[in-house]
């Protein structure tokens, strides 16, 4: 839709810039709420940074797995003159979602660690950050094109005309404005429900059991062939059950800990 | 560990951020991404000898302006969104 924005003479990947908009607003979020919560802001703004790494080194990690066979293929284009293919083959754009998520918690869970702090206690800013920044960032696709919806007629669906990472000139479902409007109010019932729970270890959970069915559900609506389908489903939505069954075990476990009390 | 309890990790923090922002905004964007990245680095191990104070505040935010502003600048040259498509990957 667009593609690419100019910001101070320069051509920008407006996908690219959405994605920090969206940190930055995620950031916003951490450095306001920590006081309210009686969390060190210090604290926060290095644990939710060092998740954010954890993100794009997960999200990329997922997303490189089912091309290792043919990225081992490449691997000469390294050595051959050919580095700068290979980096825009495989190392910049194409992400996983679900890999960014398990990557921010494996990035928080370390950064809590080292600075021996106890990240449950942070889940009350960091968890609704999560969907403001995803929010921003299916805005992003949309603007780029891909992750688009089945073929719909209009006014259901939306013609491209720029899109770069997608058809142009087809009537598509915009799921990735749906998914985006999903997030804001996922987001909204998170910061809600931050400042209601006394167990603030639920917040994770409560986070994947709002998104992670939105998203199984979102799916059926997607058009874009690059999804992989694994028998009826497509990745994510085995994902999603497989993150369903993963904070539902959180909370059983959360559950019996306080019987045991 | 040091004895100054990280003040000197701070202050090489503050100064990979400073040179950081120059290379970002000047000169080249993945050699601003990359010192951003050294400083942030500089600036949890400061923290994490129990070091407070403006320095290595400083030293953190300038470091995490040169890494987002260093990311556009590298994004920019390699061009993002195009190979998602290319790729077949979705989000």
């Amino acid at each position: 839709m667009l593609p690419y924005v100019t910001l101070f003479g320069h051509t920008l990947s407006t996908y690219s810039v959405l994605a920090i908009l969206g940190f930055l607003a995620g950031l916003l979020l951490v450095v306001l709420a920590s006081p309210r919560f009686g969390l060190n802001r210090d604290d926060s703004v290095y644990l939710y940074v060092f998740s954010f790494a954890g993100v794009l080194v997960g999200a990329k990690l997922l997303s490189l797995l089912p091309l290792l066979p043919q990225m081992a293929a490449d691997l000469p284009m390294l050595w051959t003159g050919e580095w700068e293919r290979f980096v825009r083959t495989y190392l910049t754009s194409g992400m996983v979602y679900y890999g960014g998520l398990a990557g921010a918690v494996v990035g928080a869970w370390l950064t809590a660690r080292y600075f021996s702090l106890r990240l449950s206690d942070f889940f009350l800013v960091l968890v609704p950050a999560i969907p403001l920044f995803h929010a921003f960032g299916r805005v992003g696709c949309f603007c780029a094109g891909c992750c688009y919806g089945v073929e719909a007629p209009e006014p259901w669906g939306i013609s491209f005309t720029h899109a770069v990472a997608g058809p142009n000139g087809i009537p598509l479902l915009p799921v990735q404005l749906w998914e985006s409007g999903a997030e804001l109010v996922i987001f909204a019932i998170l910061l809600w429900y931050a400042g209601r729970t006394k167990v603030r270890e639920r917040l994770l959970p409560a986070y994947v059991l709002l998104y992670a069915p939105t998203r199984f559900v979102l799916e059926f609506f997607r058009g874009d062939p690059a999804r992989r389908l694994y028998g009826p489903l497509s990745t994510s939505q085995w994902l999603s059950l497989a993150a369903v069954a993963a904070a539902l075990w959180l909370l059983y476990r959360r559950k019996n800990h306080e019987y045991s009390k | 560990m040091s004895q100054d309890n990280g003040k000197g990790l701070a202050i090489a923090s503050m100064v990979l951020g400073i040179v950081g922002l120059v290379f970002t905004f000047f000169i080249n964007g993945l050699i601003g991404l990359i010192l951003g990245i050294i400083g942030l680095v500089l600036a949890s191990k400061s923290k994490q000898q129990g070091f407070v104070g403006p320095i290595r505040t400083a030293g953190f935010v300038m470091s995490l302006i040169s890494v987002i502003v260093g990311v556009l600048a590298f994004v920019l040259v390699l061009a993002c969104a195009a190979t998602i498509g290319a790729m077949g990957l979705s989000l």
